[in-house]
């Protein structure tokens, strides 16, 4: 590498010179996503030389993605997107390192990956991913870039640069929910503000040069070109520790059996619709669906056992983090569901 | 009069971008507490900036009327 022709025009720069091509050569991003943003992000950062950059995500390419992840055609449909990525951008600059890797972050993996690099980028489309990224981030002490979308408008900010304010000062809690661009809808041209937005971010952050939006939410509206800045502070009241990131983020999921929970004193809790058969009629139960939990957390007893249950276990599953990420504490997934409970009842 | 300005999801629920207030109360408390009444917004669900500056709900304080207020919530999106 060095200071070739491919780098020049931004080596002119004043701000940049060669120290500045050399502290991109030099530096580690992880870009946390491979969907709208990450395509939108990865180009830019691969074109500028940055050394080493690893990509994370565990989703494969979908028709309904082709329309503003520009990495991909149809052709790569049903292909792990981080494979595509990874050529596509080899392609674009073949001088530095880009690491894919074809998994969704964990609780488990999240620590391990960030500690291996020195900035990191959220291109996630989940709340609850983003505040996996903000707990990981900040045991690991790296700053991280965030972004994100509804529609038109968009946020963008860095957290824990410099130990400055996280995602947590801004908003402490996850909401209830918020849509993901799926179930909101997006253009595509909005993304790509969101993700240039950042992208800028990662340059001045690496190249220390210009304000950082650190402890700065910019609010941008597509729809009106209004731009907007808010303040916050870091809320010294919150704390992320190992104990209160295991608590938060990894579950494993404690399994009994039908037999031994009939012979405890505890709840069946059956988180299908109504309506779905078969209908399992036991002692101490509960239908609540498990898309309307979270509003029904008063029916349910926070110290004795709680048996989950629905039709294949996939649900039971989405219940069982629910209620463990909101402090029950006493809470099984039943080893059979519906179709072998009804012979067993 | 004080200006409330809405964003994402919380400019749904509202149906406005932004409107004009005249409370007879100057607590950013009382004044919440209306518009949480007025569009069924839960506790949690937003934060809650006074002249572009995050506030802290618990030290409740005073606004006057050249005042901007900004309900933000998180996005997911992306």
């Amino acid at each position: 590498m060095g200071s070739n022709a491919r780098y020049s025009r931004q080596v002119n720069l004043p701000q940049v010179g060669s120290a500045g091509q050399q502290k991109l050569e030099a530096a580690r991003v992880l870009v946390m996503g491979a969907g709208g943003l990450g395509c939108a992000v990865l180009p830019y950062l691969v074109a500028s030389g940055i050394g080493h950059i690893g990509i994370i995500d565990g989703d494969v390419v979908s028709e309904s993605n082709l329309h503003r992840q520009l990495l991909y055609t149809a052709e790569d449909i049903d292909q792990p997107k981080v494979s595509i990525a990874q050529k596509k951008l080899g392609a674009l600059n073949p001088d530095i390192q880009i690491i894919a890797e074809n998994a969704y972050l964990t609780g488990e993996n999240a620590l391990k990956t960030v500690r291996n690099y020195d900035l990191i980028i959220d291109g996630t489309d989940a709340i609850a991913a983003r505040y996996l990224i903000n707990d990981a981030c900040v045991l690991a002490e790296k700053p991280f870039v965030h972004a994100s979308i509804y529609r038109f408008q968009t946020q963008v900010s860095v957290f824990n640069y410099q130990n400055g304010p996280t995602y947590r000062c801004l908003f402490p809690s996850p909401p209830k929910e918020a849509p993901s661009c799926a179930e909101a809808g997006v253009l595509g041209t909005s993304v790509a503000l969101a993700g240039m937005l950042q992208a800028n971010e990662v340059m001045k952050i690496i190249l220390g040069i210009g304000d950082v939006l650190s402890g700065q939410l910019l609010l941008k509206d597509g729809l009106t070109n209004k731009q907007e800045i808010f303040r916050f502070k870091k809320n010294k009241t919150i704390q992320i520790t190992p104990e209160s990131f295991k608590q938060e983020h990894q579950h494993e999921i404690k399994r009994i059996d039908f037999a031994s929970a009939k012979a405890q004193n505890g709840i069946f809790l059956d988180v299908r619709q109504k309506q779905e058969e078969p209908v399992i009629n036991l002692p101490n139960s509960i239908q609540i669906p498990v898309q309307q939990l979270r509003d029904e957390f008063a029916q349910l007893p926070r110290e004795t056992p709680i048996y989950i249950f629905c039709q294949s276990g996939k649900r039971s599953e989405a219940g069982y983090k629910l209620l463990a990420e909101n402090d029950f504490k006493n809470v099984f997934c039943l080893l059979e569901n519906a179709p072998e409970l009804e012979q067993l009842t | 009069m004080l200006t409330v300005y809405y964003f994402g999801e919380i400019a749904d629920k509202t149906g406005l971008t932004s409107e004009k207030m005249d409370p007879q109360e100057q607590q950013i408390s009382v004044i919440l507490q209306a518009l949480k009444e007025k569009y069924a917004l839960q506790n949690g669900e937003f934060q809650v900036a006074v002249n572009h500056e995050l506030i802290d709900l618990s030290q409740d304080l005073k606004v006057t009327e050249t005042d901007e207020i900004a309900l933000l919530s998180a996005f997911a999106g992306g």
